[in-house]
């Protein structure tokens, strides 16, 4: 994850993979004969061990405490069956392991704008997420305090963020940001997986939001998930032509929930999964262009000439269905 | 749109209903039929905006990304009644209604 003021990538492992189309925003991936296959975890529970190491104002036993806060949140998603187990303390840095799942604290002054960063070991016959680990940047100023430290970045919330990362999940392109002298800032989000972080002190993005819920939901998928809810799928085109990486956001008026996704094809096709039964409003809008790096890898032209613009109608997303197919239709800026 | 459903059940006028006197009291097996049309005034159903959560830095107020204001539009409909006789005292009633109330949103 990004300090507010960033633009240097924050996992390494998105510049290895692709995303994968078909869901809810991005879900990391990997090709595999081909075929890109979702990044996922296989064998539950996932066992993670804790560097044993303290960092001003946190302590090893500190840091364990706010990352299984931050397991646990992602575990109590609805009807996703995820589990985290505590392994206990261990000497080795995440960033020299590859053997078993390590979080803890590294100095990596040279990644000053990294506040915390996700790598991978995947099984690359089946896309099993074989091992993960979790680096929080000690170059920065930290708290595991209940309701945050001025000046200190919250470990609970970069962990959520992180833990995201862990469990296969890509970026949200759900929040605005604003270019200012020195770097670029966050003006709000409504996902845990924006890539720029709150400002310090700040404990907000300790609560997963719609977003991230339907992301997960999908990336998990279960027979009960998908009995209780739907998706909406479609095209962006500009006369006629398909619309690559257009940010489609689905908008409930009757819970205020904005869940997103994008086109990942050259036909402009997109599908919002893990969404709930209801009624839909559809926008449409170019990634801001300071983000692409943050969402895509450099092989994928990403179109951002277009204004934004809404789908005409309600979309209507059935339990355990499909919306019937949209094609939101935008004009050149 | 449920609600506008049931709003149409109920502001739907009533089908006059025949009175049975005398001689002229109905047999067993007699049909009534009535039909009626019914007419749902349109109605504002709110409006909803579309926020981020702030970075409480910048603002304490959720960043509004666009607001959608929702209308229910006047609409039409159809209302019937079927009922036959059991026996003189005693009929057995069923109605459908059909209307398509349109839910409108603005952005």
């Amino acid at each position: 994850m990004k300090a507010p003021a960033v633009w240097v990538a924050a996992i390494a492992a998105v510049w290895l993979v692709c995303s994968v189309d078909a869901g809810a925003y991005l879900k990391l991936g990997t090709r595999i004969r081909g075929d890109v296959v979702s990044l996922k975890w296989a064998t539950l529970p996932i066992r993670y061990f804790v560097t044993n190491r303290d960092v001003p104002n946190v302590t090893a036993p500190q840091l364990q405490t706010a990352v299984a806060r931050a397991f646990a949140t992602w575990d109590a998603t609805p009807d996703v069956q995820l589990s985290a187990e505590f392994a206990g303390f261990t000497a080795t840095s995440p960033l020299q392991n590859r053997t078993d799942t390590v979080l803890g604290f590294a100095d990596r002054p040279d990644l000053d704008r990294v506040l915390g960063s996700t790598s991978f070991t995947v099984d690359t016959v089946s896309g099993e997420i074989v091992e993960a680990d979790i680096f929080f940047n000690s170059t920065f100023a930290w708290s595991t305090a209940a309701a945050g430290e001025s000046g200190r970045y919250d470990v609970e919330s970069i962990a959520l963020h992180e833990i995201g990362h862990l469990h296969g999940l890509g970026h949200s392109a759900l929040g605005e940001t604003e270019l200012r002298a020195g770097g670029r800032r966050v003006l709000s989000s409504e996902a845990v997986m924006f890539p720029i972080a709150f400002s310090p002190g700040s404990i907000d993005q300790r609560t997963l939001h719609a977003d991230d819920i339907a992301g997960i939901s999908d990336l998990y998928q279960n027979d009960a998930i998908h009995r209780r809810t739907g998706s909406i799928s479609g095209r962006v085109t500009r006369n006629g032509t398909g619309v690559t990486g257009a940010h489609v956001i689905a908008f409930s008026p009757a819970t205020g929930k904005l869940v997103a996704g994008f086109t990942l094809s050259d036909d402009g096709s997109f599908v919002i999964a893990a969404l709930d039964a209801g009624t839909y409003v559809l926008r449409v809008e170019p990634l801001d262009d300071a983000d692409v790096d943050s969402f895509f890898d450099a092989s994928m032209t990403v179109d951002m000439n277009f204004r934004p613009a809404f789908f005409p109608q309600l979309v209507v997303v059935p339990p355990g269905g499909t919306s019937r197919s949209v094609e939101i239709k935008v004009v050149p800026k | 749109m449920m609600a506008a459903a049931i709003g149409t059940l109920l502001c739907a006028p009533a089908a006059a209903r025949a009175q049975y006197v005398g001689r002229n009291v109905p047999r067993a097996g007699t049909v009534e039929v009535g039909a009626t049309a019914t007419w749902t005034a349109g109605r504002d159903a709110g409006s909803i905006d579309a926020t981020e959560t702030s970075n409480p830095t910048v603002s304490t107020s959720p960043l509004t990304l666009f607001r959608a204001g929702s209308k229910v539009k006047p609409s039409i409909g159809v209302e019937g009644q079927v009922g036959v006789y059991v026996s003189p005292a005693f009929e057995v009633e069923g109605m459908a209604s059909f209307s398509r109330p349109v839910l409108s949103v603005r952005l």
